[in-house]
């Protein structure tokens, strides 16, 4: 497909030629934090607290890679995807996309990262503008970075994004209303894909759709990768889904990542007691494996992240919490589990029944 | 309704209704779940709307039937009438623009003859429901306890003292911590989980002998989907209940399920027991919903969804709904049926297994 990916002249940094002659990966995020103000009064307003949505998180995304984020409503999932796509300006810590700093940039090199980061949103009725037709839907970019496509082709580039998504290109003169849910979020999906991206930021793409619909965007989104070499950073809330498209997993917990590894490693040997329970909440689908799985109800809620507990976030549901959880904020490393986890107890234990031989 | 449940009769004091509906569950509980007899039967359930456009056709000749004690899951995705048959059987569905046709018959008794004041007292304690988004369907400006109460308010002329009682009762006993504290809170200062019980708290007031869950999990986390399945479980265990499970979680169905049965465009196209059909799928659409679906305990290999999407209930393609979206689908040569003309039939196919397909000997055998 490369006369969907043609990938306009721009000035290299200095930061930017060193990374492209390094190995670096492509997005490294550190210590990232986002904390939003909790206000009082109308007229004098004071702040009261903060809201740690997002308290301290480490990521990479690599070249051509597909990154998953996992994590219950609320824990600051969707707020790490707002700030990578420079929605939201951190409160500390640094997103290096290609060996520069996001907070940094300004003017042009922004404008050129904002292009390079595409996102595809959750809901595919709320994300499009229903009084345009799809074709303007996607190339409405185009009007802000109009060296990604040449005035000439543009109406062709259209023709063939709409195409590469599965959809007729004879629809690009329709209107939201009169696609189904799935055929929305492909155009969704070519929306972000008109500006030649390299990250694409997933925030639960596949959540509205029937599981029938959903199976094809899925299918839809490898292929792109493995055609055009894109990175995702996939965020979703089911877990078997980031299970299928990701090559690492990270489980977030309350702001935090909380385990981080292969899906071979999050999902086989899950060693951080909320990873271990998030699984084995999840229903599985074969008859033989009923029941075998080994089941941990977590009891009581998520607590306040405008107040979270001392030390470990995880400890006031914990079964295996002790004193110094409370005293001692467990960092996310490697306790011998060959993938970091962050948690003092951390040990291997399987959950997730296989075919092969059930949990123990 | 049975004598014994006392609740429909005006005069009865609270004491007489709380002793009553005690003993009868516990007399339900102690009866072994006869599966013999269906409580609640629906028999060729046809729902349409009739609006200013064309004709919705939601469902086209649904039958089911469920036991004491029994779970049957209805699975299907959004738009195939699953939601529409619970409401017909709720009567909650506005006629017009609703048209309803076929038997609903609880306990013997088809509740689409009876009048509006029979149908609701069977409403509560013989059938109830519980909804998918616990925000909407709770009112915002009642507490929670005055709407459990409500309950046995309306239905058994409780007191209002008595009533508040037994709505702190009802929500110790879904597991909601401090129910005497939170008894007087309002919705909006509940979790999702714990709406959740509320509203499994007021389906369950009057010991109700079916409850039909329409989603009770799709809107909830799935460590709080969990614990809300589990309570279900428990309770039905408890009160020897029938459980309608309406969802398109197809891990759920394996879970708890005892029988399913797949929708697709209004009608159902297999049931069976939850085993075989998980194993053997024996239509077309239920292996194609299974291959679509990504596992936990497995990278897997490429997805291999149904091409398309479902019909508009409106434009429900001729012969077998299925057929634009089936990679089995046949012109029908040498006198074999032609999926895209002959209806196929809801028919066994193997002891206990229903499949409407042509060539579901194919799919199970081939």
């Amino acid at each position: 497909m490369a006369d969907v990916q043609t990938r306009p002249e721009r000035r290299t940094s200095e930061a930017r030629r060193a990374w492209e002659a390094s190995g670096d990966p492509l997005l490294e995020i550190r210590g990232l934090q986002k904390h939003f103000p909790l206000q009082q009064g109308i007229v004098f307003k004071k702040t009261v607290g903060h809201v740690r949505a997002v308290d301290g998180v480490d990521l990479t995304v690599g070249r051509a890679e597909t990154v998953g984020l996992v994590g219950e409503s609320g824990c600051g999932k969707s707020t790490v995807s707002k700030l990578l796509v420079a929605l939201e300006r951190p409160t500390a810590g640094e997103i290096v996309y290609k060996g520069e700093d996001v907070s940094r940039m300004r003017g042009s090199a922004l404008k050129a990262y904002r292009r390079e980061v595409q996102m595809i949103f959750q809901d595919p009725y709320s994300s499009l503008n229903p009084r345009m037709t799809a074709g303007d839907i996607v190339a409405e970019g185009w009007a802000v970075h109009p060296d990604v496509a040449p005035r000439k082709g543009r109406d062709r580039r259209i023709r063939d994004l709409l195409d590469r998504v599965g959809l007729n290109a004879d629809y690009a003169n329709r209107y939201p209303h009169q696609f189904s849910g799935g055929q929305r979020q492909r155009i969704g999906i070519a929306r972000a894909l008109a500006m030649s991206p390299e990250l694409i930021v997933c925030d639960e793409p596949v959540s509205a759709l029937d599981v029938s619909v959903q199976a094809q965007v899925m299918n839809l989104l490898e292929d792109l990768q493995k055609d055009l070499g894109l990175s995702y950073l996939f965020i979703a809330h089911d877990l078997s889904v980031v299970r299928h498209i990701s090559h690492r997993v990270n489980v977030m917990y309350l702001g935090r990542i909380v385990e981080t590894g292969t899906d071979g490693d999050v999902y086989g040997h899950p060693s951080h007691p909320y990873t271990q329970a998030l699984l084995s909440s999840v229903p599985v689908h074969e008859p033989a494996l009923r029941g075998k799985g080994d089941r941990i109800l977590l009891t009581g809620d998520v607590p306040s992240p405008a107040n979270p507990p001392s030390g470990c976030r995880f400890r006031t549901r914990c079964w295996k919490a002790q004193d110094v959880c409370a005293e001692q904020d467990p960092e996310l490393r490697d306790r011998g589990q060959g993938h970091p986890s962050a948690c003092h107890f951390a040990e291997d234990h399987q959950v997730v029944p296989t075919v092969e031989g059930s949990a123990g | 309704m049975t004598p014994s449940t006392s609740g429909a009769h005006p005069a009865g004091t609270p004491a007489d209704s709380g002793t009553t509906s005690r003993t009868d569950a516990a007399a339900r509980a102690t009866a072994t779940p006869d599966t013999g007899v269906p409580v609640l039967e629906v028999e060729d359930l046809r729902v349409e709307f009739r609006t200013r456009g064309p004709v919705v056709n939601a469902v086209n000749g649904v039958s089911y039937s469920i036991a004491p004690g029994e779970t049957m899951a209805i699975l299907g995705e959004s738009g195939c009438g699953k939601s529409v048959s619970a409401q017909a059987i709720m009567g909650i569905l506005d006629t017009p623009p609703a048209v309803i046709s076929g038997a609903i018959r609880f306990e013997g008794r088809d509740m689409l003859a009876m009048g509006a004041e029979d149908q609701r007292k069977i409403r509560g304690p013989g059938v109830s429901m519980i909804f998918q988004d616990a925000l909407s369907a709770l009112n915002p400006v009642y507490s929670v306890g005055y709407q459990i109460g409500e309950m046995f308010r309306a239905h058994r002329g409780t007191s209002k003292k008595e009533a508040r009682e037994r709505a702190v009762e009802l929500m110790d006993r879904v597991r909601i911590p401090a129910a005497r504290q939170r008894v007087d809170d309002y919705p909006h200062q509940f979790s999702g989980g714990m709406r959740q019980r509320v509203m499994i708290a007021m389906a369950l007031a009057l010991d109700p002998k079916v409850l039909i869950a329409d989603e009770p999990t799709t809107a909830l986390d799935v460590t709080v989907q969990a614990q809300v399945m589990d309570l279900l479980k428990d309770l039905q265990r408890d009160t020897g209940m029938g459980l309608i499970l309406i969802t398109h979680d197809l891990g759920v169905v394996n879970e708890v399920a005892d029988r399913v049965s797949v929708m697709y465009a209004g009608k159902v196209v297999e049931t069976g027991t939850t085993d075989d059909v998980f194993t053997r799928p024996a239509h077309p659409y239920t292996r194609g919903l299974m291959s679509s679906i990504p596992l936990l305990e497995d990278k897997g290999h490429r997805l291999n969804p149904i091409v398309g999407a479902p019909p508009s209930l409106a434009a429900i393609p001729p012969g077998c709904s299925f057929h634009l979206r089936c990679p089995m689908a046949r012109r029908g040569a040498d006198g074999r049926p032609d999926c895209a003309a002959d209806v196929p039939p809801l028919r066994e196919v193997v002891v206990g297994r229903r499949s409407a397909c042509h060539y579901s000997e194919e799919l199970l055998h081939g």
